[in-house]
């Protein structure tokens, strides 16, 4: 067997794993789903997703990659045939390692065409902070100009994309621990500051708006809004849990690949767990929401809102719209309305904060901590210029660290599977980047499409972690592998949940959600874009297992075994 | 203040007490793994 890289230090490991997990995900899509699913409502789920989902799937990605680099494999297709293969013939367990290595293959780099866009936006706000180009204007439209200025867009997504493709020609350790060593305590540090900032900021514009208002819209369990929108709210939250952990695109897999065979998985699991929950729920939930409260005036106006609930005329009759005004769809009349009631509308949102916020999530989708951050430095003066330069540049790093792991991933797919070489490789992915991150500047709506299936599809992915390397690999060889070398026993009650529990909670959802966002939330292009990369990944997935195995698939049995 | 700053604090404390644990026992159990190597 081909001896492989390993980690020097297992703390090198969880901080280049915290390095991957901590980035956009918690300071910029976690406010923005908790704005958008009615805050309290989408906590309660994202708890039980965490306890019931996030941290046994974190074990059981943990264990596979492990097992996947016994025999030299950091990608997902072969190991999951492996581990498949412990219940099924191979020419079975073959198909079991193409649709898993499918789904992470197209997964990351659906993920990657518009997480690539958020990298270039807070390189696009350094640049703006340092400029005050956003300083005296209403956040909202500064926003929704600078994505319409389609140049300026690609010019900072491009030079991200560029400087991607060169850290990861640099190689695994060096490419990815030098940056984070140095950049997550920054990130941690000033964060932390920021979020000693936004609890005594107070009102700083209308005394009806307060960043504890934000504080008490995340953190008041909403049940009405958790019984209408149950599937939804669900699926988010799942979604959210794993995209956060960056579960359920193979990275983890691949991380745990150059793992020694008796190398502890189930502590620096938690640990891992641990160091980007406290990332995203005591940082990153104390920021972006919050200040959105407290800077709401200064983000909205009648278009804004009229955008956000074009759809959902129940909300805008709610407000006192009339309803055939309301439910016409008309854009601009709706708009006019709210115009010359402005007054009212104004103080109904201030009795009902959670639509206010709701609204700013639905228009802006992930560019909500873009529309709520700006504000905080332009308060601060001239020197605000220097800070927000300074929080957009380490969300810049922190988005960066995470993609070049997913850049890796791709990477040593092809270098791993396919034998290409690791600069060609570099650049093949960097082409396929550029091509698939286009529609997200043209075309409207796509990015937020994307999204919306990459929550669908992570917890599909999540699902089959389950059957493929608890169910199929069979439960006590999977319990026995995540205690080989384990530094803490994982308390027995963990196992129904791990059997029963978790397959329940990501099937809820998936069912619930799935006709709406294929039929409805899904337009052609997003579509055409999954069904491409589902072909190449499945294509992919299917020559790198026969590459290796092809003698057992044809005997159709087990013939390499370590 | 609602009861809604107890559930925050209740989140944070978990978070930070599982952070803080398992880092701490991480750090021991490699401490411990070195000195048995050396």
């Amino acid at each position: 067997m081909e001896q492989r890289d390993q980690w020097a230090t297992k703390i090198g490991l969880i901080l280049a794993m915290a390095g991957n997990a901590v980035g956009l995900g918690n300071f910029v899509r976690f406010p923005t789903q908790v704005a958008q699913n009615g805050g309290g409502a989408f906590m309660v789920p994202y708890f039980i997703a965490l306890f019931f989902l996030g941290i046994p799937v974190m074990w059981i990605e943990w264990v596979a990659g492990r097992y996947g680099g016994k025999y030299g494999h950091g990608t997902l297709g072969p190991t999951y045939y492996l581990m498949a293969r412990e219940s099924l013939k191979p020419r079975s367990a073959l198909w079991l390692g193409v649709i898993s290595g499918m789904l992470a293959f197209s997964l990351t780099v659906l993920l990657n065409s518009y997480y690539l866009h958020l990298i270039g936006w807070s390189a696009a706000y350094t640049w703006f902070s340092i400029t005050g180009a956003y300083f005296g204007k209403n956040t909202g439209e500064f926003f929704n100009n600078y994505l319409s200025n389609h140049g300026e867009v690609m010019l900072f997504w491009g030079i991200t994309v560029i400087l991607l493709a060169i850290a990861v020609g640099q190689g695994v350790s060096k490419g990815i621990e030098r940056w984070v060593k140095v950049m997550m305590p920054l990130l941690y540090i000033f964060a932390i500051i920021m979020v000693g900032y936004v609890f005594v900021l107070g009102s700083p514009v209308d005394p009806n708006w307060s960043t504890i208002d934000g504080f008490r819209f995340i953190w008041s369990p909403n049940w009405s809004y958790l019984k209408d929108h149950f599937s939804a709210v669900l699926l988010a939250a799942t979604g959210q849990i794993f995209f956060t952990l960056s579960l359920g695109m193979g990275i983890i897999q691949n991380y745990a690949s150059y793992l020694g065979p008796k190398d502890d998985v189930a502590l620096s699991g938690i640990a891992t767990v641990s160091l980007n929950e406290f990332a995203e729920v005591v940082l990153g939930g104390s920021i972006a929401v919050p200040l959105a409260t407290a800077y709401f005036t200064k983000i909205v106006n009648p278009d804004l809102i009229a955008k956000a609930f074009l759809k959902s005329p129940s909300f805008l009759i709610n407000m006192g719209v009339p309803q055939n005004i309301a439910s016409s769809g008309n854009q601009t009349a709706i708009s006019n309305y709210l115009s010359q009631h402005w007054g009212e509308i104004m103080q109904y949102l201030t009795q009902h904060k959670d639509i206010g916020l709701k609204a700013i999530g639905n228009t802006f989708g992930l560019g909500f901590s873009y529309t709520s951050l700006p504000n905080v430095f332009v308060s601060m003066g001239s020197a605000g210029r220097f800070f927000g330069a300074l929080w957009f540049l380490l969300l810049w790093f922190a988005g960066f660290t995470s993609a070049i792991a997913m850049y890796n991933y791709l990477v040593a797919l092809l270098e791993e599977d396919l034998n290409i070489n690791r600069k060609v490789g570099t650049w093949i992915v960097f082409i396929i980047y550029l091509i698939t991150g286009l529609p997200v500047i043209y075309i409207s709506g796509y990015m937020d499409q994307v999204d919306a299936w990459v929550s669908f599809q992570l917890t599909l992915l999540a699902l089959f972690d389950i059957i493929v390397a608890v169910y199929l690999f069979k439960p006590d060889n999977f319990w026995k592998e995540l205690h080989e070398g384990a530094w803490m026993t994982v308390p027995n009650w963990y196992k129904p949940i791990i059997l029963y529990i978790a397959p329940i909670l990501l099937l809820i959802p998936l069912i619930g959600t799935a006709k709406d966002l294929v039929g409805t939330t899904l337009e052609w292009p997003a579509r055409i874009a999954i069904i491409i990369m589902w072909i190449i990944g499945a294509v992919e997935s299917y020559y790198s297992i026969k590459k290796k195995y092809g003698e057992e698939l044809e005997k159709n049995e087990v013939i390499i075994k370590v | 203040m609602g009861s809604w700053v107890i559930y925050m604090l209740i989140a944070w404390f978990v978070i930070f007490a599982l952070m803080g644990w398992s880092i701490n026992r991480l750090l021991k159990a490699e401490k411990a793994q070195k000195a048995q190597g050396s």
